[in-house]
């Protein structure tokens, strides 16, 4: 088959793979890597290297569009969408679920659209400032977690929160026995804790609206310009994933709930885009996606990098309406079903999957970080906090 | 709600004593070096063999350690002395370097 049609091919296989993994509530992208490990030998066998790197492009970038989906609508988020979660189901609650989900399909887009723009700047200027940054970063880190807890309109509750969070995610990496760690530790803070609420108050879902929210274009510039500094941080240190991007991006900006939606999912993008340009540019895989293009790809060329954005921009604008699709069809039925019963199957299947996933032992992490989330509802302080389970740790990192 | 406050309060502060002690006292299970596979990467393994190789350079340590058949190599950023044929037990992460796995040891032990 010529290699042309064998990538189109391979684009609308991604296209459907990142689609399940999308939507299927829980699942992280890294863990789709892990699943595609064991079956690469055998795919090689029938497919060009180019053809599989492309796939799994495809996959990774449709994966990061419709992941918001089970993140907003059913309160099933992972580490990348966990942010999206708070804003994400106040809409919900308004009747802005569609609207929600939009919001942050559009900063996918947008976010896609600009991280293959700025590539070419970055391979020039990022090996240059890299040090600087990797010297500052402990700096940054602090300064970020400080604004995080000032913010907050009760400093102390916050700061109780975040410590927590903070032991709770230090003891969760060290928990040497479990797999995946993450997926119960934000699983638990920000899905089950969240269900849990939603049970007990017994919260009931109003009709749910077609309708979009317009956020003004001087905001989206700015949440362009936050997530690219952001995306910049996460891509190339060690240790920061997105969503310690956006806290920092966040924290030194002033951004609003409806904008944060957009910035939430540009930076996941931008992140996924720009995890293979370092891949071309510093040799180093900055994700699960990236590791395995780079094991398909040893002599990583220029133009497999721009093969590989063609990829990106078709299966992204597809994957766009893909998002629009499938939230219009989650709008329209979720109001068919009691919410509480939902909420209640969610966190059953939330509390299954992690079993699978990562072990029985890991449920006691679920629970004491659903425990977590519950307090900090309790306590009025602002979810965000919560991202201390993952600042602490990497604040540890840089500090040793 | 004043009782569910206090209650996600205790239930949490219990279930982060819980966590902090477990995992301090559990380890990953033993296994044989010939198993370790893609498969194990990220994840913490105990494995035991005979040193066959040691590479010293700045700031770490490479061990080559054998048990029947296969080998594998150790990273320890810790340089413990050790000694050629000496056997130990490792715990540590799977982790991909050049294309090859290796561990990255959190605990060497002599046995």
């Amino acid at each position: 088959m010529m290699v042309e049609l064998q990538i189109i091919l391979a684009s609308f296989a991604g296209l459907i793979a990142g689609t399940i993994t999308g939507l299927f509530p829980g699942i992280h992208i890294n863990l789709v890597a892990v699943l595609l490990f064991t079956i690469s030998g055998l795919l090689l066998q029938y497919f060009s290297p180019i053809t599989l790197a492309a796939f799994i492009v495809a996959m990774s970038i449709t994966h990061v569009f419709l992941d918001f989906i089970p993140s907003i609508f059913l309160g099933a988020p992972n580490e990348d969408t966990a942010l999206s979660i708070l804003p994400g189901h106040r809409l919900l609650l308004q009747g802005y679920g569609y609207a929600a989900v939009k919001l942050t399909t559009i900063g996918c887009f947008y976010g896609l659209i600009l991280s293959i723009l700025v590539s070419p700047l970055l391979v020039l200027v990022v090996p240059s400032i890299f040090p600087f940054i990797q010297r500052y970063m402990i700096f940054i880190l602090l300064l970020s977690s400080l604004f995080l807890i000032l913010k907050d309109d009760k400093k102390f509750a916050a700061l109780i929160i975040f410590l927590m969070a903070g032991i709770l995610g230090m003891a969760t990496l060290n928990f040497r026995v479990i797999n995946q760690p993450l997926l119960p530790l934000f699983s638990g803070l920000f899905g089950t804790s969240l269900l849990t609420v939603s049970f007990l108050e017994n919260v009931g879902l109003p009709k749910q609206r077609i309708k979009e929210i317009k956020i003004s274009h001087k905001s989206k510039l700015n949440a362009l310009l936050t997530s690219l500094l952001s995306s910049l941080l996460v891509s190339f240190l060690p240790g920061v994933g997105s969503a310690q991007g956006a806290v920092i991006g966040s924290s030194f900006r002033k951004i609003k709930e409806e904008t944060f939606l957009f910035l939430v999912g540009a930076i996941n993008v931008i992140v996924m885009v720009w995890s293979f340009v370092a891949l071309y540019a510093i040799e180093k895989p900055r994700s699960g996606s990236a590791v395995f293009v780079g094991k398909f790809l040893e002599y990583f060329s220029q133009n497999q990098l721009f093969l590989l954005f063609a990829v990106a921009l078709f299966t992204g604008s597809l994957a766009l309406i893909l998002c629009l699709i499938f939230s219009r069809l989650f709008a329209k039925n979720i109001e068919k079903i009691k919410y509480k019963w939902l909420c209640f199957g969610i966190a059953i299947f939330i509390i299954i999957i992690t079993t699978v996933i990562s072990g029985p032992l890991s449920l006691l992490i679920l629970a004491t970080g659903t425990m977590i989330g519950i307090l900090c509802n309790e306590l009025g302080v602002k979810k965000m906090q919560m991202m201390g389970s993952l600042l602490v740790p990497v604040i540890f990192y840089y500090l040793l | 709600m004043r009782t569910l406050l206090l209650a996600s309060f205790i239930c949490s502060l219990i279930g982060l004593f819980f966590i902090i002690f477990l995992a301090n006292h559990l380890e990953p299970n033993l296994i044989s070096i010939k198993s370790i596979g893609e498969n194990k990467l990220d994840s913490y393994v105990k494995i035991r063999g005979v040193i066959t190789e040691i590479k010293e350079t700045e700031g770490l340590s490479i061990f080559t350690i054998r048990e029947d058949t296969a080998s594998i190599k150790v990273v320890s950023y810790e340089k413990p002395l050790l000694m050629r044929n000496q056997k130990i037990e490792v715990i540590g992460k799977v982790v991909e370097y050049r294309g090859a796995l290796e561990i990255e040891a959190t605990t060497i032990k002599i046995i």
